[in-house]
C-alpha cells in the first residue's frame, strides 16, 4: 500500500482510531469495533502486522505512557504523515461516495 | 494418570490449520498443549482447561515485547516458538465468545503475508533442492551411477512436493480442503530418509571397498602374476583405470571368483621401440555383485609398473 492508495480496513480504522490520540493497540482494537458496530474487527496477528508496517512507512510512532499507573506501557501515535495519509483516504471515499450518488440517483 | 505425554506427529507447514484442529480436539480431551514442535508436541493433562490455538509464522521478529504484547492485550497466552519460525498461542475458551475471537488474522492481506513469509522459506528450499538435483544430474551424464540415481530422484521428488506445498499455501480454499495429511507426511520423509540414506550408504560402500589401488614393482620372476581382490557390493557400471608399463606384453584380466568368468581382458600394446603399455581411463565395466580378482599375466618378462583403480 502506498500513499494515495486505497487503504485497508484494519490500517483505516488504525489510523482513525489514532486521530483521536494516542492509544495501546487493545484500545485500537475495542474502539475499532465500537466505530464500526462490531463488524471490523483487528486480530493479534493483523495488529501486529499493520502496526508495524505502518510504523516503518512513518505514519505512526511509538510512545511509552507517562501516566500514573500505566508508565512505561506501549502506547501508538498518529504522525504528521499518518495524520495526511488518513485525510487522504477519507478525500478519496467521500470522492467515491459522491460518485455513487450522481450515478445512483441522476 | 500421566500428567505430560508427547504426541509424534509430522505436519507440512501448508497443514497449519489441520495441525491447530488437531490441538483444538486434543484440548477437548483434557490434554493442553505446553510445547508445539515441527515432530513432536508435548501436553499436559488438564481435564478442568480448555483452549484455542493460532499459529503464525514470523521468523526474526525485531522486537519480542511489542510483539507479545500486542498478542497478550487480547487474550492470547504465548506457548512457544519452534527453531524455524512458527509461534504457537492459546486462548482459554468461552463457549459464550464469538468464534472471530479465536481469529489472530482478521483481514485476507495479513494472512496472504504470513503465508507470503513462509514462501521465501520455500523458494530457499525449492532453489537448493533443484540446484543439487542439477549438480547430480550432471554427475549421472558423466557416469551413470545407482548411488547419484537415488539421490537425483530424491532431490526432484523433495523439489515436487515443496512446490506442490507452495501452491497450497498460497490458497486459504485449496487448503481448508485438505482434510487429513498425516499419511503424505510420513511418506515424505519416509523416501526422503530412505533415499538420502540410501544413497549416501551406498556411495561410503563403493569408497571404502570399491576402490583399490594396487602400485608396485615386479619383482623379476619369468612368469609374473600381479593381482589384487575387491568386493562389489551391489550391481552397476564401474569404471576401470589402469595404468601399465611392462617389458613384454601382458594380458589385464578381469574376473569373477564365483563364476570364473572373465569380464574384461586387454593385452597391453607395442608401439615402435617403446615397452608394451596400457592406459584406461574410465573403461565401462559393467558388474553384479561379488568377488573379483584383477591380474596380469604373461609367461615371460616382468611387470614394471602396475597401477588401477576401478570405482
Amino acid at each position: 500500500m502506498k500513499k494515495g492508495e486505497p487503504m485497508s480496513e484494519s490500517y483505516y480504522y488504525i489510523l482513525l482510531c489514532l486521530s483521536k490520540g494516542p492509544n495501546h493497540g487493545y484500545g485500537i482494537m475495542s474502539m475499532t469495533r465500537q466505530l464500526s458496530g462490531g463488524e471490523v474487527r483487528i486480530g493479534s496477528g493483523t495488529m501486529y502486522g499493520a502496526t508495524g508496517n505502518l510504523m516503518k512507512k512513518g505514519w505512526i510512532e511509538e510512545i511509552f505512557s507517562q501516566e500514573p499507573g500505566e508508565e512505561r506501557r506501549r502506547l501508538y501515535r498518529l504522525t504528521g504523515e499518518g495524520r495526511e495519509a488518513l485525510l487522504g483516504e477519507i478525500e478519496r471515499l467521500k470522492k467515491m461516495l459522491a460518485v455513487a450518488g450522481e450515478v445512483m440517483e441522476g | 494418570m500421566k500428567r505430560y505425554k508427547t504426541v509424534f506427529r509430522a505436519y507440512f507447514a501448508w497443514d497449519f490449520q489441520q495441525e491447530l484442529n488437531e490441538l483444538d480436539r486434543m484440548s477437548q480431551q483434557g490434554w493442553q498443549l505446553v510445547k508445539g514442535g515441527c515432530f513432536h508436541s508435548r501436553f499436559r493433562r488438564e481435564p478442568e482447561k480448555r483452549y484455542r490455538y493460532q499459529l503464525d509464522y514470523r521468523p526474526g521478529i525485531d522486537d519480542m515485547d511489542r510483539y507479545l504484547e500486542t498478542f497478550r492485550e487480547q487474550g492470547w497466552e504465548y506457548v512457544n516458538s519452534t527453531f524455524n519460525g512458527w509461534r504457537y498461542f492459546r486462548k482459554a475458551y468461552d463457549p459464550a465468545l464469538p468464534e472471530e475471537e479465536y481469529e489472530i488474522f482478521t483481514d485476507r492481506s495479513s494472512l496472504t503475508e504470513m503465508t507470503r513469509r513462509w514462501m521465501i522459506l520455500a523458494r530457499v528450499l525449492l532453489a537448493f533442492a533443484l540446484l543439487m538435483a542439477a549438480v547430480e544430474g550432471v554427475l549421472l551424464l558423466m557416469k551413470p551411477r545407482l548411488p547419484q540415481m537415488i539421490m537425483t530422484g530424491t532431490l526432484l521428488f523433495e523439489a515436487l512436493v515443496i512446490a506442490w506445498g507452495a501452491g497450497l499455501m498460497g490458497s486459504k480454499e485449496k487448503r481448508e480442503k485438505r482434510k487429513k495429511n498425516a499419511f503424505s507426511t510420513y511418506v515424505f520423509l519416509l523416501v526422503l530418509v530412505l533415499g538420502f540414506g540410501s544413497s549416501i550408504c551406498l556411495m561410503e560402500q563403493r569408497y571404502s571397498s570399491g576402490v583399490m589401488y594396487l602400485g608396485g614393482v615386479g619383482d623379476g620372476s619369468a612368469t609374473v602374476e600381479r593381482w589384487g581382490e575387491f568386493d562389489i557390493p551391489y550391481k552397476d557400471n564401474y569404471y576401470l583405470s589402469a595404468e601399465i608399463r611392462a617389458e613384454s606384453s601382458l594380458t589385464l584380466s578381469l574376473v569373477r571368483e564365483e563364476t570364473g568368468e572373465t569380464v574384461y581382458s586387454r593385452n597391453l600394446e607395442t608401439a615402435g621401440e617403446e615397452l608394451p603399455y596400457l592406459l584406461l581411463e574410465d573403461e565401462p565395466v559393467k558388474l553384479e555383485r561379488g568377488s573379483y580378482r584383477i591380474y596380469l599375466s604373461d609367461y615371460y618378462g616382468e611387470t614394471l609398473a602396475i597401477n588401477w583403480s576401478i570405482d
